[in-house]
């Protein structure tokens, strides 16, 4: 899995394109061009190559971006809707207010010196036009590379037609290829004059370049180019109206498509209904059966790769696959001409069978949420069914409204609203599956802060809910009614909300509902200045959290617990548990318990007489919730106000505002350092250990670069060893330390500084 | 209901609107951004579109990422002091 965003650099472009070849006077022209304009659109026919050479350019002009250079994939997404949703996602952000993200996105670009590379933009020309257009207008130093067939059509943009390979370039990509399939392969006096009439016969284009080359492992450089010039006598497919060039690279495809069995065929077909990437557990149900044995997925996918019909991530365990789009868009054909809907909706039943085994509530859960981001295109598409088939909108409430967890832990609560309101309008009539739903967008939209949103959806849940005896759904809606009460400052009414919530979820059982609960009533009580019930309160919840192996509410149980025992004037206690807290949301990534922590430890630090720490504390926090981005809930704002405003006092206004400036100008794991710095031994050290690491050093150091976010490309770049074997490390890494995701060793790393060789670290810095 | 919505954001999004309203608009579809009014204490932002129909509006949004609670017709009035002093 991909690294923990809060751990990554200043850039998301796939570092070191080991397969580069030639276009230096491109390149070259490029760079010139995008020295004079602010948006430059590479254009050109699929597979020429335009994400390669976008990737190289933005890799070559990083430099002059101190503020990042961010790769936002759009190949995978279909809803115009969510192409600023994908922004965020390149960009590391939140979408955790129910602001206008096109704007959010601006004020947070307007600063920075910033490259943002759009990739395969043209089935969302119009919304990538608008929102180029918005960022361009209100990001004076922003700088956007474009890939697409067509250009955006808007004022200021530069367009480049990215050209197939010269003769001598497509001759070297080809042997280049062949050398990965025929180990030793060189073009030679013998065969230079077949590679130079085929890579001719190919037009230069790296797509059809790299498929031919690939058939090298059964037939000679001669019998390819004979095959080939046979074939495109006979092949007709693709449009006739399509440009020669784009007719050559389609049958390239049918020919390379034609060379295999049947079998592998029908598996290339019933591969296109996944969205990104996806993985052979997920491959296997949802393409296996009629005529295509379970059995036989493994070696037919292993096929499909030595093909270059499937790109391999070797990167992720499990391995992950994906295929590169016009591969997708041609088997995306042949399935149509064979009536492939019963394979949407076995993908759509995989997917849905996968988010309603998850349990959000459990040891699991941030490997699940970590999960469920790596699917989140095949979740899209999942849901996307169920939205556009008849008959499927109550499954698609029903997924929806599943992954409510997921949708707020990650930071993707517009997106989960999207799809859950859209479900409500399809005209469904009254079902457990829609008071569910309702209470879900109320949720979602209370977390938001759009109260009165989140109010009429949670009253309608709840009279529905109460209406149908749906139990459970009427416990939840009460219980975030009262949470709407509590960010409206009604304390008695959210205070009595709540109880009335926690006596509903004890009657129905529900210890997720419960746990939540009492921490919700535990932040009221100590509004209220009831700091001894709220600590009784949060210590079932906290037994709850433990009885479960569960981190989430525990982490915002512990946070809650170091407020209230502040309140009860036990500053040292309270303090200990704030740094647990943040440790806990630290591990999780939870994005926005981590600001609230950080204020916390400002209050504590301020009423400690520690004005210069409390200060940068306010400053951390500031920063940590305009990267969400989010404001402090109101009821916040009082213990807020009165700690700036001792801290101003008591060090002046210059010293205040410095020691603010300083926190705010922190990243967020600058600042996670900063408030960590009086370290204090708290569960996570104490149940492991810091023995000497298992790791040897070389797996070491590659544990601490991937801990940094550097891509395994980038990794192998610094350590000057090749890709396969940082593939390797990783996953003895993850074998040795019993984990699953790059989140994991970046934690793992950090808990264990101690332990990692100095001699690794010295390495790598 | 948009919270926190600016003056100055209002105008980067009737740029998107006008922009998005554009390029969507033609081959048979008419639609034209007209107008916005910003309600700052209720974060309310109410826009006026002249459109062949309502999918036509809620798409125009979509593809400026604007987002919507709902899109109602409307009739405008001129105003009688506007008529008298003709």
């Amino acid at each position: 899995m991909r690294a923990s965003r809060s751990e990554r650099g200043l850039h998301n472009v796939p570092a070191g394109i080991t397969s580069f070849v030639g276009r230096r006077q491109e390149l070259a022209e490029i760079k010139h061009l995008f020295s004079g304009s602010r948006l430059l659109t590479l254009t050109g026919m699929g597979g020429v190559g335009k994400t390669r050479l976008a990737l190289r350019v933005a890799i070559d002009i990083q430099r002059a971006f101190p503020d990042g250079v961010w790769l936002a994939e759009l190949a995978a997404l279909n809803d115009p809707a969510l192409v600023t949703h994908a922004m965020f996602d390149a960009l590391d952000l939140r979408d955790q207010s129910a602001r206008w993200l096109v704007a959010t996105l601006a004020e947070y670009l307007a600063p920075k010196r910033a490259l943002i590379v759009l990739d395969n933009v043209e089935h969302l020309l119009d919304a990538c036009a608008v929102l180029a257009d918005a960022l361009l207008r209100s990001c004076p130093e922003l700088r956007i590379l474009v890939t697409s067939r067509r250009p955006l059509g808007i004022s200021g943009e530069v367009s480049f037609t990215v050209p197939p390979l010269p003769r001598s370039e497509a001759v070297r990509l080809f042997a280049e290829r062949a050398v990965s399939v025929v180990p030793g392969f060189a073009v030679t006096a013998e065969n230079e004059t077949a590679v130079g009439q085929l890579c001719k016969q190919l037009e230069g284009i790296p797509l059809a370049i790299e498929l031919a080359a690939a058939r090298l492992n059964v037939l000679s450089v001669e019998q390819l180019l004979v095959r080939l010039q046979d074939r495109f006598r006979l092949l007709t497919t693709g449009s006739r109206t399509a440009l020669p060039r784009q007719q050559t690279l389609w049958r390239t495809i049918e020919w390379s498509y034609g060379l295999l069995s049947l079998a592998d065929q029908m598996l290339w077909q019933r591969l296109t209904v996944f969205s990104g990437s996806f993985d052979l557990e997920a491959i296997e149900y949802v393409c296996a059966g009629e005529h295509l044995p379970t059995e036989a997925v493994l070696d037919q996918v292993g096929r499909l790769v030595d093909q270059s019909i499937l790109v391999r991530d070797a990167t992720r365990n499990p391995v992950r696959y994906s295929m590169l789009e016009s591969i997708r868009q041609f088997g995306r054909e042949k399935l149509h001409e064979s009536g492939g809907a019963d394979f949407r909706r076995r993908h759509r039943d995989y997917y849905r069978q996968l988010v309603m085994a998850m349990q959000p509530f459990g040891a699991s859960q941030v490997q699940w949420f970590d999960r469920l981001s790596l699917e989140h295109s095949n979740l899209r598409t999942a849901l996307d069914y169920c939205l556009t088939e008849a008959g499927q909108a109550g499954a698609g409430m029903e997924l929806a409204s599943a992954l409510w967890l997921y949708w707020e832990t990650r930071g993707r609560l517009s997106e989960g609203r999207r799809w859950i309101d859209q479900f409500l309008s399809s005209g469904s009539g009254p079902s457990a599956v829609r008071a569910r739903a309702l209470w879900t967008a109320g949720y979602l939209a209370v977390v938001q802060g759009d109260v009165p949103s989140a109010r009429a959806l949670l009253q309608e849940g709840r009279d529905l809910s109460m209406a149908l005896s749906e139990d459970r759904s009427a416990a939840f809606s009460i219980h975030f009614l009262g949470r709407v009460l509590l960010f409206q400052e009604n304390l008695g009414g959210s205070a009595a909300l709540t109880e009335h919530a926690i006596v509903l979820h004890r009657q129905a059982g529900d210890e997720t509902g419960l746990g939540f609960a009492l921490v919700q009533l535990a932040i009221t009580r100590c509004f209220q200045r009831r700091a001894a019930d709220a600590i009784r309160l949060l210590e079932e919840s906290a037994d709850i959290s433990n009885r479960h192996g569960e981190r989430w509410n525990l982490s915002y149980v512990l946070w809650a617990l170091g407020f209230a025992t502040w309140l009860a004037g036990r500053a040292d206690d309270a303090a200990e548990l704030e740094l647990r807290a943040l440790r806990l949301k630290r591990d999780i990534d939870d994005r926005v318990g981590i600001p609230l922590c950080i204020e916390a430890m400002a209050w504590i630090a301020g009423s400690a007489g520690k004005q210069d720490r409390a200060a940068a504390l306010l400053g951390c926090a500031r920063s940590a919730l305009q990267a969400i981005p989010s404001p402090l809930p109101n009821p916040f704002r009082t213990y807020h106000d009165g700690c700036e405003a001792q801290a101003r006092a008591r060090l002046g206004e210059m010293a205040f505002s410095a020691a603010l400036g300083k926190g705010e100008s922190m990243s967020l794991q600058e600042a996670l350092r900063f408030a960590l710095e009086e370290k204090v031994i708290g569960p996570a050290a104490e149940t492991q250990p810091r023995g000497p690491s298992p790791l040897s050093r070389r797996e070491a150091e590659t544990a601490s670069l991937v801990a940094q976010g550097l891509s395994n490309r980038a990794v192998a770049a610094k350590l000057m060893i090749s890709e396969r074997t940082v593939d390797s490390h990783v996953l003895n890494i993850l074998n040795k330390l019993g984990i699953q995701s790059r989140t994991e060793i970046a934690s793992w790393v950090i808990r264990h500084q101690d332990s990692v060789p100095a001699s690794a670290l010295s390495r790598i810095r | 209901m948009i919270p926190g919505l600016t003056v100055q954001q209002l105008s980067i999004a009737q740029h998107a609107m006008v922009e998005s309203a554009r390029r969507l608009g033609g081959d048979g579809a008419r639609i034209r951004y007209i107008r916005s009014m910003l309600i700052p204490g209720q974060s309310r932002c109410l826009c006026l579109f002249e459109a062949d129909h309502r999918n036509l509006v809620r798409t125009v949004n979509e593809t400026a990422q604007f987002p919507f609670s709902r899109i109602d017709e409307a009739v405008e009035l001129v105003t009688p002091l506007t008529v008298t002093a003709k």
